[in-house]
């Protein structure tokens, strides 16, 4: 724990995952001396990732949680003794759920980078463009244009595996080779090709070092070694989290101090300054108030939990939230669509099978609506796609044959699998806002999340389960099930918005540097501020806006403008 | 690769920035800690000739091998809620009295083929109870067997750290090394 005597900073970043690590590196690399406000606990890379490498053997309950356990957890989905560690307890912060949502939060040092599935694929203008193309939401104030570098800039430092695939609605990446594909979804791209022209499959473009050059060298991170254990926490460094990357990039300048435990209660804002001059928190442990203070605040505590913070920083000027004249903070929230789910096995290929493990998988980009409205619901989906050949061991006696069965498994018939990353349409009814009377054990008020699907996001899910039915059936797959699983809004672990950015301050919270309109000197960089969702995994975005705007924060600052 | 070589190779790579954790070290871990058990002698030597019956070691290895007996025990112990962890002792009596009953032995000195026959009544029994023991123990047998150390690296051709996709090799092709 940093000592608390130094109150002051140039910079206050909120939030230690993703974006906020990389808010803290470009800060730091530039001179300034930055203070990150975590409210876990610290998680050093390598040293705290205890289940890292470990074999199945090596867990006491070969990975079943104990009723010990699992006594403050009762609120988590899939627990698992490998990645314990990381899961939220129930007492941590309750929300309540006006409507059914599931919010995965990451609330230690990295966040959510530890825990990501580290599919980055890149917008386009088919996506920058699409609300004022298709009339909903407003205008994004940016375009590729002024992303395209931006993009260039975090790709190359975090390390991305993938092809160089020329297709205009998913521009290329700075890329290293990309994991195989294997043969199934091999067979199934030329199948694709022959029969849904429009539909191209290729490896996903994802954050992994599979040719580490020297700035991942001198990050001290290697080679994925396909141990498929990622969600630990990686001891090669090899996949990109803000433990291996950034944070100890931003250390190793000495401008960085993190202080973990420290929950933010809400920004200060000087009525006289008429600036943003702190963050107040939480101590995790005393329950303590204190002060920091700085000229820059990078707002990154995940998209819900930043709505919340602003939410709860009224103060005479702003009576309904930081920056809140529109009083649209909080509105407009919006999340991916992960309804769909298809699976399906084929029988040919027998002389084939993989050899190794794969981090990755693959995708189908968007293909419906994209040069031009053309179905009877807004936008599309992006598909992921996963398939290998299973191994297979009657079990239906006891004794020798048994022994014999599990220890000589047969290769079984090959198996693919698929899901749906939908974009959902930004409603205002889609909100989350601050509960009048119910608080957490800091004080802090409840966060109500009130979010539902649309019929946009039914009809989408229809035309999902009815095409990937069809482009299993054109393949030869047998044994095919494509279904709307139900799951409610926030299973895709991709919740944006409420804090967006726009043009007009009169519509939107942020300008096209991510600053609040009616606060220069606080920037919301994480998934808060987006304007629509696109239908891609939106990490490398939320990355490539962040360094975008904290070096404009820095040029900023240079000027005497904030 | 395994784990102790590639950490090796990694602080070198990396100019020797990582710390190796002191877990990672002193990690010999063998396959099942000791614990306290709240199963009895009587109850430990029944459960064990169970799962020496489910998967017998023959020529090769077996449950017992690979103390899958000490596994059942901690998982039951630790994962399962009371009422079922009631049902398994129950039924490990239920199944000494009928050894008895039937061979005028104990469960554990019992012919291989009898015990499959004791197990297997049970498997295929009316009452919830008795089934419901049969497939847990079978299950949480398999379980143990596929996921101990001997099984999985040397018959299942394992690897933490395989450090290699192949997405398209012949069958015939021996495992990569």
């Amino acid at each position: 724990m940093p000592d608390d005597n130094k109150r002051t900073y140039d910079a206050i970043v909120i939030g230690s995952g993703a974006s906020g690590g990389w808010a803290a590196k470009e800060l730091c690399d530039k001179g300034l001396k930055t203070l990150i406000l975590e409210r876990g606990r610290n998680v050093e890379h390598v040293k705290d990732y205890p289940t890292a490498s470990k074999a199945p053997w090596e867990f006491d309950h070969r990975g079943t949680v104990s009723i010990e356990q699992r006594k403050n957890l009762q609120g988590a989905r899939n627990l698992r003794e490998e990645t314990l560690h990381w899961v939220l307890k129930d007492d941590e912060q309750p929300f309540i759920q006006e409507k059914p949502f599931r919010w995965v939060r990451g609330y230690h040092v990295g966040g959510k980078s530890l825990l990501w599935a580290r599919q980055t694929q890149r917008w386009s203008d088919f996506d920058f463009e699409g609300p004022v193309r298709d009339g909903f939401a407003i205008d994004w104030p940016i375009r590729y244009k002024d992303m395209e570098e931006w993009y260039s800039y975090v790709e190359k430092f975090a390390g991305i595996a993938g092809n160089k695939d020329g297709l205009p609605e998913l521009p290329d990446s700075e890329v290293m080779p990309a994991f195989e594909t294997s043969c199934i979804e091999n067979y199934f791209k030329e199948s694709l090709q022959k029969n849904f022209p429009d539909r191209h499959l290729i490896p996903a473009r994802c954050a992994h070092i599979t040719d580490p050059q020297q700035i991942h060298i001198e990050q001290g991170r290697s080679k994925c070694q396909n141990q498929t254990m990622c969600n630990r926490g990686c001891i090669y460094g090899a996949y990109f989290s803000s433990n291996a990357s950034t944070i100890p990039w931003a250390l190793k300048t000495g401008n960085l101090t993190i202080r973990p435990h420290s929950v933010v209660h809400s920004i200060i804002y000087d009525d006289k300054k008429t600036k943003a001059t702190g963050v107040r928190i939480i101590d995790g442990t005393t329950k303590e108030m204190i002060e920091f203070h700085a000229n820059v605040i990078f707002v990154n505590a995940s998209a819900l939990n930043s709505n919340a913070i602003l939410l709860n920083s009224t103060s005479n000027r702003f009576p309904n939230g930081l920056g809140n004249d529109s009083g649209l903070l909080g509105k407009f929230v919006s999340w991916h669509n992960y309804r769909g789910k298809a699976n399906a096995s084929f029988e040919g290929l027998r002389d084939k099978k993989t050899d190794g493990r794969s981090p990755s998988y693959s995708y189908v980009p968007r293909f419906r609506n994209v040069f031009k409205q053309e179905m009877d619901f807004l936008r599309g989906y992006a598909i992921g796609v996963a398939g290998g050949r299973g191994t297979f061991s009657n079990t239906d006696m006891i004794g020798d044959q048994l022994r014999e069965n599990l220890l000589k498994p047969e290769l079984g018939d090959w198996y693919i699998s698929t899901w749906m990353m939908g974009e959902c349409v930004p409603l205002e009814k889609n909100h989350v806002r601050l509960s009048k009377d119910l608080t957490d054990k800091y004080g802090i008020p409840q966060l109500i999340v009130s979010c539902e699907w649309s019929e946009n996001d039914d009809k989408m899910v229809a035309d999902y389960v009815e095409q990937v039915k069809l482009m299993f059936e054109k393949a030869g797959f047998i044994n095919i099930k494509a279904e709307d699983t139900q799951s409610p809004p926030g299973s895709d672990i991709h919740e944006m918005g409420g804090v967006r950015m726009g043009h007009d301050p009169k519509t939107s919270l942020l300008n096209k540097w991510n600053q609040l309109h009616h606060c220069k000197n606080v920037f919301v960089t994480d998934g808060a501020c987006m304007t629509s969702t696109g239908s891609q995994n939106p990490t490398l975005t939320f990355m490539a806006i962040t360094a975008r705007a904290a070096n404009y924060a820095i040029e900023e600052l240079k000027k005497g403008n904030l | 690769m395994n784990r102790r070589k590639a950490l090796k190779n990694i602080a070198i790579v990396s100019g020797g920035l990582i710390t190796l954790p002191q877990w990672i070290v002193s990690c010999g871990m063998s396959d099942t800690a000791i614990h306290q058990t709240s199963f009895s002698i009587a109850e430990q030597k029944i459960l064990a000739s169970i799962t020496d019956t489910i998967i017998p070691a023959g020529n090769s290895i077996g449950a017992l091998s690979v103390g899958v007996d000490k596994f059942l025990q901690k998982l039951i112990d630790d994962c399962y809620e009371t009422d079922v962890q009631d049902n398994v002792k129950a039924q490990l009596k239920a199944l000494e009295d009928s050894a008895k009953a039937t061979n005028k032995k104990s469960f554990a000195d019992c012919m291989q083929a009898q015990r499959q026959e004791l197990l297997l009544n049970l498997s295929s029994s009316a009452k919830k109870e008795e089934k419901d023991f049969f497939d847990l123990v079978k299950s949480e047998t398999i379980r143990g067997f596929n996921t101990s150390q001997k099984v999985m690296q040397e018959y299942l051709g394992y690897k933490v750290a395989p450090g290699h996709f192949y997405g398209s090799v012949d069958v015939n092709t021996s495992d990569h090394a």
